[in-house]
């Protein structure tokens, strides 16, 4: 890819995925704001793919497209609530612009930040056979980040799947007919 | 290879984070309140995977794929409360339940 | 040696012990047996200590002092728990220990008809307990602890019947009286370890070395130069605790209401044993009250006035315990008039003899008031000399002993005392000299008020017909409620009526008669182990000999000087017996009298209105203005104010707590964008 299409993409994937999340919040309907997400996670799986992240991006689509989002979908199907209920009033008015104000300071001061920061210390790159790159080039994407994640974070990946047990767990509890 | 700056892709994941916290601090439905709550994880996400591609190495990419388990258990969990209260109160507007008042 | 005194110590402990535990569900008999048994042993020992310090030889190793354990160890503070025995301490004991007994012993009949029986004795232990630690303690600290707890036994013993409201007040002015006391025995030990480093007495201990340690205050206060206000303060400060506790001006006045406690008590508490420390504390300390010369003076004007004042008080009171308890407070003023003279053992041997002659009439007194089932007014009694025969002859025994006819106790150390007193008059120089001469006179005075008032008393009580109406039918325990006789409105049926009643009233039985006889006999022959100075024969003076190691040699007077005084007293108090036989001989007869000096007297010279007047409504005042002022408006208004102020802040503050999660998120992002600016603006 040439350096003026990849130029081209990063700006089409963020004036896209910033227009999608605005979506998500925007959107009256609760259904409407779902699909909105989904389509940001898809935006952001291309990122991902443009960083030559793989694996994250395949799984970005996979779980959370596939299956946090069915969830979400499945659960605001069944608990629609009329938007335009008259008693639903918003008690608290004021803080959508305090909100909106906190976010663009917010913003401002993090771009601020990044664009005027002291630049990342290039000695904190990877090298040799560290580096992943050279991993990728001699073995394929997948097995990098296999290797990674079952070499330095093999006891935090154990530790996942206790959370996810106990999850399903509370939630069957909390599911259960009272 | 030419490179698109590391802050770009920052400005873009901080973009995304302060519209996730917009959206928690203004919305009402709890359900679209998660759904907030996912884009600021994704957004982390999105700077995870960037500095793990700046600074060549695999850690930031376990790291998003732990975020993303820990947010799959978050949502069953949240999720499964939202609907028990549901059932409870026939009403999920987050300021129904303000019964912690002073 | 001193760890026989141990055995003095602890059977009277176990007594009250007993007792307090048990005493409820004893039957009498055993009750009897340890309270009886208890004082028996510990007298029994105290009678073999004193029998082993006079097996010592020469007189000067008489002493003993075992220390029976540490108590505290504070860097130069060491207290033991020691006890000393040696001439004084075993004199006290021996007194303490033998009258108590007797008095113990009278107890079992005078307090029979009495529910509280078995808590009256286990008190009366727990005093006998605390008096023979006070004088076996060979420290101050626990010559205070048992001076603290002899006033607890005063206090629990004239509140015994805590039903009557006169009794509980009685027992807390005397309590608060002896706390008085108590402070200043307090503040002396301070001065004195501040000064000298230790509280032992350090009696026999090495000779005083300058620049060293190890001997106690006895000592040490005769080699360290301590400045003329600490060696005046120190002690002035004991004689307040002495004051307080055996009834000195200005500090008397719960003597005369202590007498609310049964007689016993009075007998045994407030005349022969506890109101003595004061005496016995000068004794044992008379070394540190020479370090200043005003103390001692001072010392015997208190003592003089004392006795002179109570003794016009004495002249007019009609209740017959208070009568005693004004002539226990004008003797105790003579005890320290004697030892003001610089002769200890002068008041040494009038407290020995006082405590005979004084258990004596106040178990005397008992007797008339247990016979007469309670009534204690002079006005109604008369006549009872042939109705209480042994009562009768030990009581005019008691009566010839204190008011000084010879060859009676009191004689013997009243005598002792006067001729102190002159002597010390003669060889001072200065115008201290005019005070002694002064305190000589008062004494002499004061013998013939003694004998007028004694005499009184006792032609009251035994001659002459009988005034009353029969001893009163619901016994002495409750005698403050009202008295309910048929009327009798004619002077002639009254007296028909008494002539009757007189029949019905009885010697009291043999347990209380055996102490009266014993103590009869003591107070006759009592004087022969003191003073024959008038003779010129030293070795006829045997208790003086004995004592001399400890309290130092008396200064010797001139035989005609001697002669004198007794000469003086004699004729004083043969006046007084004279006077009271021409005017009470024929019995007593009360009349009112307009005489403002009698008025002033029979009133007690106002002491306790003025005392109300001046220093407890003043005080009560003060109080209610502080309790007021300090509590109602500062501490109440201050924390009110306290509260008010967080109930106004948490009044904003809970308006924070709206409840919307949404606004709790708000306060997270305010959080997260001013840490972020403080990035920025730092740069």
């Amino acid at each position: 890819m040439s350096g003026a299409a990849l130029i081209i993409s990063f700006f089409v994937l963020a004036v896209a995925s910033v227009a999608s999340a605005l979506g998500v919040i925007l959107f009256r309907n609760a259904v409407h704001s779902a699909l909105s997400l989904i389509l940001t996670l898809l935006f952001l799986a291309m990122f991902y793919l443009q960083l030559g992240a793989m694996f994250i991006a395949i799984v970005q689509i996979l779980i959370y497209a596939g299956a946090i989002m069915v969830l979400f979908l499945f659960v605001v199907t069944m608990l629609a609530a009329d938007p335009r209920d008259p008693d639903l009033q918003d008690r608290l008015p004021w803080q959508r612009g305090v909100a909106a104000v906190l976010g663009l300071v917010l913003v401002g001061a993090l771009s601020y930040l990044l664009l005027s920061g002291t630049p990342l210390n290039e000695a904190a790159r990877a090298h040799g056979s560290e580096a992943l790159s050279q991993v990728v080039a001699q073995q394929g994407n997948i097995q990098a980040f296999g290797q990674a994640l079952f070499h330095g974070f093999s006891f935090a990946f154990e530790v996942t799947s206790l959370v996810i047990v106990v999850a399903i767990l509370g939630a069957l509890v909390l599911g259960r007919k009272a | 290879m030419t490179t698109i700056p590391v802050s770009w892709y920052l400005i873009v994941s901080a973009l995304l984070f302060t519209i996730g916290t917009i959206g928690v601090l203004v919305r009402r439905n709890p359900l679209i309140i998660f759904m907030s709550i996912e884009l600021m994880l994704n957004a982390v996400n999105l700077a995870f995977v960037t500095l793990s591609s700046y600074l060549d190495s695999a850690d930031g990419q376990v790291f998003v794929f732990l975020v993303l388990t820990v947010a799959a258990a978050e949502v069953v969990v949240g999720l499964a409360i939202i609907v028990s209260i549901f059932r409870t109160r026939r009403n999920i507007d987050v300021d129904e339940m303000n019964l912690l008042r002073g | 040696m001193a760890s026989l005194l141990l055995w003095v110590l602890i059977p009277p402990l176990l007594g009250f012990i007993i007792l307090g535990l048990l005493g409820r569900t004893l039957p009498r008999s055993a009750i009897l047996t340890v309270a009886w048994g208890t004082v028996a042993i510990s007298f029994l020992f105290a009678l073999s200590a004193f029998l082993s310090l006079l097996g010592v030889h020469p007189d000067s190793q008489r002493v003993s002092d075992a220390t029976v354990y540490t108590w505290a160890i504070a860097g130069d503070l060491q207290v033991h728990f020691g006890l000393l025995l040696d001439p004084l301490s075993a004199t006290m004991l021996l007194v303490i220990t033998g009258v108590g007994l007797l008095i113990h012993i009278y107890s079992a009949g005078y307090m029979a008809d009495d529910p509280g029986f078995w808590r009256f004795f286990s008190y009366m232990n727990f005093f006998i307990f605390a008096m023979t630690l006070l004088v076996s303690a060979d420290n101050l600290l626990f010559l205070l602890v048992g001076w603290g707890l002899v006033g607890l036994a005063s206090f629990l013993l004239i509140g015994f019947w805590y039903q009557r409201p006169a009794a509980t007040a009685a027992a807390r002015k005397a309590l608060v009286i002896n706390v008085i006391g108590d402070f200043g025995l307090m503040l002396a030990i301070f001065l004195l370890f501040k000064h000298l480093n230790t509280v032992d007495y350090g009696y026999g201990g090495p000779n005083c070395i300058p620049g060293t340690s190890g001997y106690g205050v006895l000592t040490a206060a005769s080699c360290q130069q301590l400045g003329s206000l600490i060696s005046l303060a120190i002690p002035l400060l004991l004689f307040v605790a002495c004051a307080a506790k055996s009834a000195q001006l200005p500090l008397y006045m719960w003597l005369p209401d202590a007498m609310e406690g049964p007689t016993p008590v009075s007998a045994l508490i407030h005349a022969a044993t506890m109101v003595t420390a004061g005496v016995y504390l000068v004794a044992r300390t008379h070394v540190l009250f020479t370090l200043s010369p005003y103390a001692l003076p001072i010392v015997g004007a208190i003592g003089g006035l004392t006795a002179l004042f109570a003794a016009t008080i004495a002249l007019t009171q009609l209740d017959i315990k208070r009568v005693l308890a004004y002539s226990t407070i004008s003797q105790l003023g003579y005890m320290f008039m004697g030892e003001s003279a610089g002769s200890y053992s002068a008041g040494i041997f009038h407290l020995t003899t006082h405590a005979y002659f004084k258990a004596l009439l106040f178990l005397g007194a008992g007797a008339v008031i247990h016979a007469l089932g309670g009534e204690q007014d002079m006005r109604e009694m008369g006549g009872l000399r042939y109705r209480m025969r042994i009562t009768f002859w030990t009581f005019l025994i008691a009566v010839l002993a204190i008011s000084g006819i010879p060859p009676f106790a009191g004689f013997w150390s009243k005598d002792d005392i006067l001729s102190a007193l002159l002597t010390q008059a003669t060889s001072l120089s200065g115008s201290v000299r005019y005070l002694y001469y002064g305190l000589w006179g008062l004494g002499v005075l004061t013998a013939g008020l003694t004998a007028l008032y004694m005499f009184r008393l006792f032609y009251g009580i035994f001659m002459g017909g009988y005034r009353g109406s029969g001893p009163l039918k619901h016994g002495h325990a409750d005698s403050d409620e009202e008295e309910e006789e048929e009327e009798v409105t004619t002077t002639a049926g009254r007296r028909r009526r008494g002539e009757s009643a007189l029949y019905e009233i009885y010697e009291v039985p043999a347990v209380m008669t055996v102490p009266l006889v014993i103590l009869a006999i003591l107070s006759t022959i009592g004087g022969l182990v003191g003073s024959f100075a008038l003779f010129n024969y030293s070795r006829w003076q045997p208790l003086n000999a004995f004592l001399e190691p400890v309290l130092g040699s008396a200064p010797e007077g001139k035989l005609g000087l001697l002669w004198l005084s007794t000469g003086a007293s004699l004729v004083f108090a043969l006046l007084g017996l004279l006077i009271a036989w021409r005017r009470y001989g024929q019995g007593f007869v009360y009349k009112e009298s307009r005489n403002p000096f009698y008025r002033l007297a029979y009133n007690k010279y106002y002491v306790d209105e003025i005392g109300i007047a001046l220093l407890i409504n003043p005080l009560l005042w003060l109080g209610r203005q502080a309790s007021a002022l300090l509590e109602g408006g500062l501490l109440d208004g201050g924390s009110r104010l306290v509260g008010r102020a967080f109930s106004l802040v948490s009044a904003g503050g809970r308006r924070l707590q709206t409840g919307y999660v949404r606004n709790y998120a708000l306060a997270i992002l305010i959080g997260v964008v001013l840490i972020i600016l403080y990035y920025v603006v730092r740069g």
